[in-house]
């Protein structure tokens, strides 16, 4: 039990490192090199390797520990990261995903795909090989001056001394973890001949202060040995996310040891140490010096770049008495299952408390009505705060994104600019998951039918890259997620031909630029001309609109023709409890998303006939649910107008009563009424009876329909979709 | 230098020992600094430990060791290591760290 709980630990740990890496690969193939992406980079292949090796999951160990040696060389500036670079990392971070999913399934014995791996391992091995027989020590003239910024390979100005430099400083945890310094150099000795080794104390206090189970000291040392820098490196695989270890190759430039000075917390000291053995007098006085005094200046630019992920590492190791853990401490990992427990019983707590404060008011106690009142504010903010947790920013979902726009973009030969706006934006965890999917969908038909070839963005006069933008902005109480392209817009004449063909339509029906936007989300329709393997199945769209209105939520098309298409996805904040208006119809009682409501008008005083109110001037269109819901009339009513809003659209509901704000914890209504559509949920009432909350979302779309044919006089019978019609 | 122990036999009769024997490591990291205070407190002008008996030594059994001797200096009880064992040796030959650990301290007690 405890081992599948490590395990999925393990494979989830993974997976978010996987993309954090990938993140940092698409950074550097966006801006560039940056040292602190790659050793972001390092890091996420470095601790994929050792937690997978604390179960012996071989095969990820094996693969990933040669990625590890190439990225090694990356960050040491001996590699370049150039496009053909980033292209070989990402898709080595897909197949440690690929690994990764077969442990997720207990497959771990398998290889997913050992032709891919011989393939990309032969790649990774001949970069490694190509440096190995690279010469390192020879640094011809010639070389040097053609060096590119991205090829610090040779060393300027080396050292005369033959061997590797070791410098190692451990964390002050090191000890209390198990982990011991000297076994580390004890095995050393398997891989070289140790030489010059210098015991460093390091702020080792006198007994008197010594807290005896802290790491204090430091070691120096030469290493002989003919093994490449991956297997010197290997040798402290375990010890290295807890220590600083510089390693320096033989005749290592100048600045390699200038850093290594820099990086420590006495250079004075270090250089007088190195002095005697590791570096000539003259060496390790220069070594002190600043750079400009000795080098040209033609190429102090590259190498000192290749050496700052260098001089970053001791940076964030801890040493002395600084105490690491400050990242750790912000956040915690707690089961899905657990917050969903707490929500379930905040939303009990809602419903006891809504019984608690109906006993008050019938009580007519004041000073029980008060302290009523005081708890269901906590109670509410209580609720806030446990919703609050199960909310994430949408940026977990938008990150997919740049590999996959990359990645198609290269597929269909388009150049395609991907900018994500309001990936801070917050929504439900529950959302995140089962959106990824749908915006899959939809991104990949902007870049395969929105945006055009390269030519004909030419000739339409647009810039050669499109564009594809993802944005997220919070709106009354919904979440708006668009996707837009600046392609070429929907052919509102080709839709239509298309759905009269399949039959989704008559020929005659008169549709507004709305209504036939939405003939794409209808089952089997699809209008590219050609099916490629990207989208234009003709599944998909309505796959994606049935996964959002699964979420309460809904799609829309803004289109204009040659300019671009906006896919539009709204859903609600939250699954679990809302904010909810209460009202009366007959007996029953509706509750309605009190985010969604605009105002309340008594009807009397307006003039309202076929379902249609004048509203200060503006039209406005209403629909009684009395005769919704085929609920007996009162024998005297004044009757209310709730105006509510979804989207664009305003319409009013027709109700006896109003009753107030109630919090509204949703449960969702059995198989039963999966086909009613004005129904979104149910909730319980404080005196235990059952209210069904509106689904405000299709009551607007079921009013500005009736509007329409109203208008249009007696059209057709719609669209396909069932509406129900009421006279 | 060769042979301290006959030096010391000559100057004092009977140095009394503080045995610090078995395993020098982080186990016992807490338990031996407490034992070295002591035996430091009671110690008279040098801090003189047999070191014949220590079986395993790690990183923390040679810091508690340089950080004695650190101790015993700044109280003037310079420390001094007899009868080191081969284990002892051994490690301390890898850090480098004989001559401060096992002849440092008695070449400069030879002079006084």
């Amino acid at each position: 039990m405890d081992m599948d709980m490590a395990r999925d630990a393990l494979v989830q740990e993974s997976r978010e490192l996987l993309s954090a890496m990938e993140a940092a690969l698409l950074q550097i193939e966006d801006s560039g090199a940056d040292s602190e992406a790659i050793n972001a980079i390092f890091r996420a292949a470095h601790t994929i390797k050792g937690s997978a090796g604390l179960f012996a999951f071989n095969r990820i160990v094996s693969f990933t520990h040669i990625v590890e040696s190439v990225l090694d060389r990356v960050r040491n500036g001996v590699l370049p990261i150039d496009n053909a670079m980033l292209s070989l990392l990402l898709n080595c971070g897909d197949y440690i995903a690929q690994l990764v999913d077969a442990i997720a399934a207990r497959l771990e014995e398998v290889e997913p795909d050992p032709v891919r791996r011989a393939e990309l391992e032969a790649q990774l091995n001949q970069l490694l090989d190509e440096q190995d027989t690279a010469p390192t020590h020879s640094a011809p003239a010639a070389a040097a001056v053609t060096h590119t910024a991205q090829e610090p390979t040779v060393s300027e100005d080396p050292v005369a001394s033959p061997y590797w430099h070791l410098s190692l400083r451990f964390s002050a945890d090191v000890l209390r973890m198990g982990l011991d310094p000297l076994s580390f150099l004890q095995y050393l000795g398997n891989v070289g001949t140790l030489l010059n080794l210098q015991t460093l104390p390091e702020g080792l206090p006198p007994l008197a202060q010594l807290d005896p189970e802290q790491a204090y000291i430091g070691f120096e040392l030469d290493l002989q040995s003919e093994q490449d820098r991956a297997a010197i490196d290997g040798v402290f695989d375990f010890i290295r996310d807890d220590a600083s270890i510089l390693i320096l190759p033989p005749h290592a430039s100048m600045r390699e040891y200038r850093a290594l000075l820099a990086a420590r917390n006495d250079p004075q000291m270090l250089a007088a140490l190195l002095a005697q053995g590791t570096l000539t007098a003259d060496e390790a006085a220069r070594a002190l010096l600043p750079e400009q005094e000795t080098v040209e200046a033609v190429s102090v630019v590259a190498p000192v770049a290749a050496i700052e992920p260098a001089m970053k590492l001791p940076a964030n190791a801890p040493r002395g008495d600084e105490k690491k853990g400050g990242y750790e401490q912000k956040f915690i990992k707690i089961e899905v299952s657990k917050l969903d427990q707490l929500i379930d019983l905040v939303g009990e707590l809602v419903i006891a408390g809504a019984g608690a404060s109906l006993i008050a008011n019938r009580r007519k106690d004041s000073q029980f009505e008060e302290a009523v009142q005081s708890i269901a504010e906590l109670v509410e903010h209580i609720r806030d705060a446990a919703l609050n947790l199960r909310m994430v920013p949408i940026g977990e979902v938008f990150q997919r994104f740049p590999r996959v726009v990359r990645d198609i973009s290269h597929e269909l030969g388009k150049e395609i600019d991907l900018v994500v706006t309001g990936a801070d934006t917050e929504l439900d965890k529950s959302m995140v998951e089962r959106l990824s999917d749908p915006l899959m969908h939809i991104v990949r038909n902007a870049m395969d039918h929105g945006i055009e070839a390269t030519d004909a963005r030419l000739a339409a006069g647009k810039p050669l890259a499109g564009t594809l933008r993802l944005n997220a902005y919070h709106e009354s109480g919904s979440i708006v997620i668009e996707v837009s392209d600046d392609g070429r817009g929907l052919n509102k004449a080709r839709i239509l031909a298309k759905a009269i063909e399949r039959g989704l339509v008559s020929a005659e029906q008169v549709l507004s630029e709305r209504e036939v936007f939405r003939l794409i989300f209808e089952a089997g329709f699809s209008t590219a001309e050609q099916v490629t393997n990207l989208s234009g199945r003709g599944v998909g769209m309505d796959v994606v609109k049935k996964n959002i209105e699964s979420l309460r939520g809904e799609v829309e098309i803004v289109s204009t023709e040659g300019a671009g298409t906006t896919v539009r996805i709204r859903l609600p904040l939250t699954l679990a409890i809302i904010d909810g208006f209460q009202v009366m119809v007959n007996e029953s009682v509706f509750v309605i998303p009190l985010d969604l409501v605009i105002e309340c008008i008594d009807l009397a005083g307006l003039d309202g006939h076929h379902d249609i109110v004048k509203l200060r001037g503006e039209p406005l269109p209403f629909i009684r649910l009395r005769e919704l819901f085929e609920l007996p009339a009162l024998e005297h009513g004044r009757e209310s107008l709730v105006v509510v809003q979804f989207g664009q659209q305003r319409a009013g509901l027709v109700v006896d009563r109003l009753l107030g704000e109630f919090q509204a914890v949703i449960k969702p209504l059995g198989e039963l009424f999966s086909r009613i559509k004005s129904i979104s949920g149910s909730t319980i009432l404080g005196d235990g009876r059952v209210a069904l909350i509106l689904d405000v979302a299709n009551l607007v779309h079921q009013a500005v329909q009736q509007q329409a044919t109203t208008q249009n006089g007696k059209a057709a019978t719609g669209l396909v979709s069932p509406q129900k019609s009421n006279g | 230098m060769s042979e301290p122990d006959d030096e010391l036999s000559a100057n004092i009769p009977q140095p009394a020992l503080h045995k610090l024997g078995g395993d020098i490591t982080i186990f016992r990291a807490t338990e031996l600094k407490d034992d070295l205070m002591q035996a430091l407190a009671v110690a008279d002008r040098h801090l003189d430990l047999d070191l014949s008996d220590v079986q395993e030594i790690d990183t923390a059994g040679v810091q508690l060791l340089l950080s004695a001797q650190l101790e015993a200096t700044a109280q003037e009880k310079p420390l001094r290591c007899h009868h080191p064992s081969p284990q002892l040796v051994a490690v301390l030959a890898l850090l480098n760290l004989t001559g401060r650990l096992l002849t440092a301290p008695q070449t400069s007690e030879a002079g006084g």
